[in-house]
């Protein structure tokens, strides 16, 4: 004998009209079986009839109104993001080469043509049409920053003690000693690493990745990374080498936990979706993908050797 | 950047519905809409089925957290909107039966008023109702056979007389 909830939803499905036949015949084959069934259908309709509620009119304008001073009143990230493009924009109309004396800063904005220029540092940037380039006059003792709206190609000089960090709207992109491509493009950053190691992260801090040469990575302003082109490819190698190639590719944090440490693998990747290799390793060798408190976890038996 | 206006416009009616159903408050249910707006504009969430599910989960949330702490309206609107086909009922005693009925649903432990409310307004099944409030679907069925027990013995005495 069903209880009386399970009823109740017949009846409210006759209701709304959203039974299926099946529901329709069972429920009155069920209020014809006795009496009190019928009284309990009867009050279930009542119920269902008297509850029934006429909406006002609500004031979607006025409501609307509130809601956009509401907003205006509260600071918010994207129009911070929004102001930032619009002052790139209006920097890159306005001039076409041109040094600021004041506070020793230094821009220099490329409109109609590639325009290629050396740092005090004696690095080399070759800065795109309709891009601007701005830093500091004598880059400071910590590290070398300059600021990049639009796409330039970075030859920067080897110096350990100061790190070459471009801003973008979107991303921080850090640099020992290399050469690569940055095209910073509205709600997205493109870097292209052409020798060395390049660590780029979103200026939110959600996300970071080390780019190798050959690579390139994508970083949108809502924090979400591609990496392509990463031509990972592995013969025999030891799994926890194949980790470390991992965690250094990606930026992110895994641990090995396996009762056996002898796996190894082979195998190379098309691929280049951090989930995607994940998968083909945890197939291959057995083992769990599990996440914990944040961190990745690979665990299982492991491998004999 | 998404249209914010275009999901506004599509959803208040919609959202300010469903907020009134269960508060029976219209100022009230416009500020949970509009709370509910101003929280997503501010997260600048991912995608539209995500933006939707969130406005939903949020309203349906305010419109629960607003009869915890405000007594829900049991004045309705005139024009009884009544279509029983079994058990006629005249027009004065239907408007009285309304009252009653939601007099009496807010006399529910709060608890069994969440799941009724939920029952009957947004049309959830059991399984819904029980994810959504986070507890399981024999609670709500019984929470279902409590209400209706007390629903029932009002409705017995003019419904059926």
């Amino acid at each position: 004998m069903r209880d009386e909830s399970y009823y109740w939803e017949l009846v409210r499905g006759r209701f709304n009209e959203t039974n299926s036949l099946e529901q329709e015949k069972e429920l009155t084959e069920w209020i014809n079986e006795s009496e009190s069934n019928r009284i309990f259908y009867n009050q279930c309709r009542v119920i269902l009839a008297a509850t029934e509620i006429k909406e006002p009119q609500f004031e979607e304008e006025h409501s609307w109104q509130t809601l956009i001073s509401k907003e205006q009143a509260v600071p918010m990230h994207s129009r911070k993001v929004w102001l930032v493009r619009l002052a790139a924009v209006v920097a890159v109309c306005l001039v076409t080469y041109l040094f600021l004396d004041r506070d020793n800063a230094v821009r220099i904005a490329a409109v109609g043509n590639d325009i290629s220029t050396t740092l005090p540092d004696n690095s080399t940037v070759l800065l795109n049409a309709g891009s601007t380039l701005s830093y500091e006059g004598d880059f400071g003792d910590t590290a070398r920053n300059v600021a990049l709206a639009g796409e330039a190609f970075f030859d920067v000089q080897k110096d350990a003690s100061k790190p070459f960090i471009i801003q973008t709207a979107n991303t921080n992109t850090l640099v020992v000693g290399t050469s690569f491509k940055l095209k910073t493009d509205g709600d997205r950053d493109e870097l292209t690493v052409v020798t060395g190691l390049v660590k780029i992260s979103s200026r939110t801090g959600s996300s970071e990745v080390f780019a190798e040469a050959g690579s390139s990575v994508t970083v949108r302003d809502d924090g979400v990374t591609k990496v392509a082109g990463m031509n990972l490819s592995f013969n025999r190698t030891a799994l926890e080498d194949v980790i470390q190639t991992m965690e250094v590719k990606y930026g992110i944090d895994i641990r090995l936990d396996v009762r056996k440490g002898n796996c190894r693998f082979t195998g190379s990747f098309a691929t280049s979706d951090f989930n995607d290799v994940l998968e083909a390793l945890s197939l291959t060798l057995g083992l769990e993908v599990k996440v914990e408190d944040g961190q990745i976890v690979l665990s299982g038996e492991g491998c004999n050797e | 950047m998404f249209d914010f206006e275009e999901l506004y416009r599509a959803n208040f009616k919609r959202l300010c519905a469903k907020a009134y159903r269960i508060t029976l408050d219209r100022t009230a249910a416009e500020d949970i809409v509009q709370d509910a707006f101003l929280t997503l504009w501010k997260q600048k969430s991912a995608n539209v089925e995500f933006r939707e599910a969130y406005l939903y989960r949020s309203v349906i949330n305010g419109s629960l957290n607003h009869i915890k702490k405000h007594k829900r309206l049991e004045s309705l609107p005139d024009e009884p909107n009544l279509s029983i086909d079994q058990t006629p009922l005249t027009s004065l005693q239907s408007k009285e039966l309304q009252e009653k009925i939601q007099t009496t649903i807010n006399s529910l432990p709060p608890a069994c008023r969440e799941v009724f409310l939920l029952s009957r307004y947004e049309q959830m099944s059991y399984q819904e109702i029980a994810s959504f409030l986070n507890i399981s679907v024999n609670t709500v069925e019984k929470h279902i056979g409590k209400a209706l027990l007390i629903l029932r013995d009002a409705v017995s005495d003019d419904g059926r007389s």
